[in-house]
């Protein structure tokens, strides 16, 4: 692994890099003052050090030579002690060391030949100022005086230079400190410039550093937000090496899987909703999906044949634009509201369709779908074809409706060719001849009355039974049904009892078919019922009801059958001793009847014991007038 | 006299039958319900039955199977009566041990010429 590497990878040298170079800058800084500080200290040397005694050194000089002179004006004016050759002496080494410090502090350009210059000068004027010392003590005076010119002339020249000395590190001094001013003040520039750019190098670094990572990490913030709102594709492009681009790498990673994941569910989602779609499709019968505004969310084919409309179009209709039928609807709405399979009545639920010239029958089933399971989010509509049943039931109404006319014209005139034999119209009877002819009379009645109940059960069936329904009084209903059957319970000794029903309230009922219904009822009882056994017939009040019943000690109904002796053609086969003569049609015409005045029929029976029939009627509003309409 | 059992239930189709058998020579023995009938073929001993298959308390096919399998009555002639018309109802009577089949309604010639045939194959 290389350096680089390495640094790609770690976030931690990054931003130490950026440490390092805000420090580097520092330093450079520093360094660039501590150089600047350097050399003023180059220069605050030379004017100290150098230039100062240089400077120094001269007026050393300067002060010797005031005093030889000094020392010389005294000896010419005749006060020559010992001081004053003492003080001249000494003036003489003080200017040759003050000299000598001055050789020795050679800095700068022109004092080396100033130097060597005032040497000279110095040695003539020393070497003329003894001499002339000498002649004045030898009383040379004309001698002293032309030493003494010389003297001064060397003199003269000694202080030029000396001059020229003091000036030239006078003027080195001044520079050295202008020098140093300007070496300051630039320092002070730069290093302030240096300082800014460093301020601003720093801050940009900073920046850069802290983008180092806060850029990746918005970009993983973005991603993040980006699959938190569903998006699965997306890619964080965070190219580093480091741990933020290690973090980026595996969160990738992650919503690759997510959405591997995701797919795989869709997959499946979208295969069950297939097989749905399918299994919904291959049903023969129509299917409706609807959603919870009733518009259509999904129609079979079946559904788009029988009903007329085809395709696309159908999505989202109403379901009332769909189909014109209330009785759907009002399924589907109370399907939804319940959120349960509503059950209806018998045949509420079929419904018919025109199909060119023929109708097609449906019974309509509404089972609700939802998700949670606590509120219906829409109605599943089945439709199952019972055109066929319905068929064969029209056929057979029609078939025995038919067929019943059909009987009874043979059998009217057999009726009238047997009376009227019996009345001994054409001509006398034997007894034997009579009882033939009374035996065909009676047989002929039996088959009239059998298709009086088949023709009553098609017509009712039909819709074509008429009903007069008005206010009734019981005792009157009750005595007209039993008055005729008063004997052949005596004959077969079964006690009937009829209870005191005056008390009870009129009830809303067509008095022939009501008369009907008891007779039936009265006579199944008795045929049921044993020698010795007993039928009863009461009332009671009950709700807004009045409950009729026909109670017999006769054999009872076994419980598997009770439900199916209200059932056309069902003959009383549990007891062959029983055995009706009829169709099996007496009970099926009494529950219709019963029904058709809006009441129900009970049974209540036990094997052995007895059974009791039992049928509500509704409760009159107005009295009745007196006996209206009873047989 | 030829004795014949008639096992009829109805009255009226009872007294004509009987009638116009009487009237053909025969003796005639009514029962109304099949095990009245039975005794009566044990005790009796007629030489030709008449049943009608829906008799009380106990079925034709129940009393043509106890007659077949009692080896006194086995080669008893017996002739069903019954208003079903259908061939397999006719094919099931004769599975049944039936010897011959009337279908009510019918009439007096045809029930003298069934029950004479019967007989004369009996002998």
């Amino acid at each position: 692994m290389t350096i680089i590497g390495a640094f790609k990878k770690s976030l931690r040298a990054k931003i130490l890099l950026g440490y390092f170079v805000v420090i580097g800058i520092l330093m450079l800084v520093g360094l660039w003052t501590v150089l600047s500080s350097i050399a003023i200290n180059r220069a605050v040397e030379a004017i100290t050090i150098d230039s100062y005694r240089s400077l120094a050194a001269v007026h050393g000089m300067l002060n010797s030579l005031d005093k030889m002179n000094m020392a010389q004006s005294e000896m010419l004016l005749g006060n020559d002690t010992s001081d004053n050759e003492k003080l001249y002496w000494e003036a003489d080494k003080g200017f040759r060391k003050s000299l000598s410090d001055a050789l020795s502090n050679i800095t700068y350009p022109g004092e080396e030949m100033a130097l060597n210059d005032i040497t000279d000068f110095y040695d003539a004027y020393f070497n003329s100022m003894t001499n002339t010392r000498a002649f004045i003590l030898a009383g040379n005076e004309g001698e002293a005086g032309l030493r003494h010119k010389e003297a001064v002339s060397a003199y003269n020249q000694l202080m030029l230079k000396l001059e020229e000395l003091y000036t030239i590190n006078q003027d080195y001094m001044v520079k050295s400190t202008d020098y140093a001013r300007s070496i300051t003040s630039r320092a002070i520039n730069s290093a302030s410039l240096v300082s800014l750019v460093g301020l601003i190098v720093a801050l940009y670094l900073g920046y850069k550093v802290s983008d180092v990572i806060i850029a990746p990490t918005k970009l993983l913030t973005e991603s993040a937000r980006k699959v938190a709102q569903g998006d699965l594709s997306t890619v964080a492009k965070v190219g580093s090496e480091d741990e933020i681009g290690i973090l980026a790498k595996e969160f990738n990673h992650m919503t690759g899987r997510l959405k591997e994941y995701e797919e795989a569910n869709v997959d499946k989602l979208v295969t069950e909703q297939r097989k749905s779609e399918a299994i919904i499709e291959s049903i023969a019968d129509p299917i409706i999906v609807l959603d919870k505004n009733m518009c259509c969310q999904k129609v079979n084919k079946a559904a788009q044949t029988v009903f007329g409309h085809s395709g696309e179009s159908c999505l989202g209709k109403h379901l009332m634009e769909f189909m014109d039928d209330k009785v759907v609807l009002e399924a589907a709405q109370k399907c939804l509201e319940t959120n349960r399979v509503p059950s209806f009545e018998g045949t509420k639920t079929i419904i018919s369709v025109r199909d060119g010239d023929d109708s097609k029958y449906f019974r309509v089933e509404a089972a609700p779908f939802s998700a949670t399971g606590a509120k219906a989010q829409g109605v599943i509509l089945y439709f199952a074809d019972v055109t066929y049943f319905k068929e064969v039931d029209q056929l057979k109404t029609d078939f025995v409706s038919t067929a019943s006319h059909e009987f009874r014209t043979p059998l009217a005139s057999m009726v009238l060719a047997s009376e009227l034999l019996l009345e001994e119209k054409a001509g006398d009877l034997t007894e034997k001849q009579k009882k033939l002819t009374g035996i065909i009379r009676e047989d002929c009645s039996r088959l009239q009355e059998l298709v009086s109940e088949l023709l009553d059960i098609s017509k009712l069936e039909a819709g074509k039974m008429e009903f007069h329904i008005v206010p009734v009084s019981l005792p009157d209903v009750l005595t007209s049904a039993s008055v005729s059957l008063v004997p052949l319970f005596k004959d077969k000794d079964v006690e009937l009892a009829i209870d005191d029903t005056s008390a009870m309230p009129e009830v809303e009922a067509d008095p022939k078919k009501l008369v009907l219904v008891l007779n039936n009822l009265l006579m199944n009882a008795l045929r049921y019922t044993d020698a010795g056994g007993s039928v009863r017939v009461g009332a009671k009040t009950e709700d807004g009801f009045v409950r009729v019943s026909v109670t017999d000690t006769g054999i009872g109904i076994p419980m598997s059958m009770q439900k199916k002796v209200f059932e056309k053609f069902f003959q009383g086969r549990w007891d062959e001793k029983h055995r009706t003569g009829g169709a099996g049609m007496g009970l099926a015409l009494v529950k219709e009847i019963v029904e058709a005045m809006s009441g129900r029929i009970e049974l209540e029976s036990e094997e052995g014991r007895g059974s009791k029939f039992s049928f509500t009627l509704k409760r009159a509003s107005k009295p009745a007038k007196g006996g209206e309409g009873v047989a | 006299m030829k004795r014949i059992l008639l096992a009829e239930d109805d009255e009226n189709i009872a007294t004509i039958v009987s009638m116009c058998l009487e009237d053909e020579g025969y003796e005639v023995i009514q029962r109304a319900d099949g095990i009245e009938a039975l005794r009566a073929i044990y005790d009796l001993k007629p030489c030709i039955v008449l049943l009608d298959l829906l008799l009380p308390r106990m079925s034709g096919y129940l009393i043509l199977r106890a007659l077949r399998e009692n080896p006194a009555t086995a080669e008893l002639s017996v002739m069903v009566m019954s208003a079903k018309s259908q061939k397999e109802d006719i094919q099931e009577a004769y599975d049944q041990g039936a010897d011959d089949y009337l279908v009510k309604p019918f009439t007096p010639s045809e029930l003298i010429e069934h029950v004479s045939r019967l007989i004369d194959r009996g002998r």
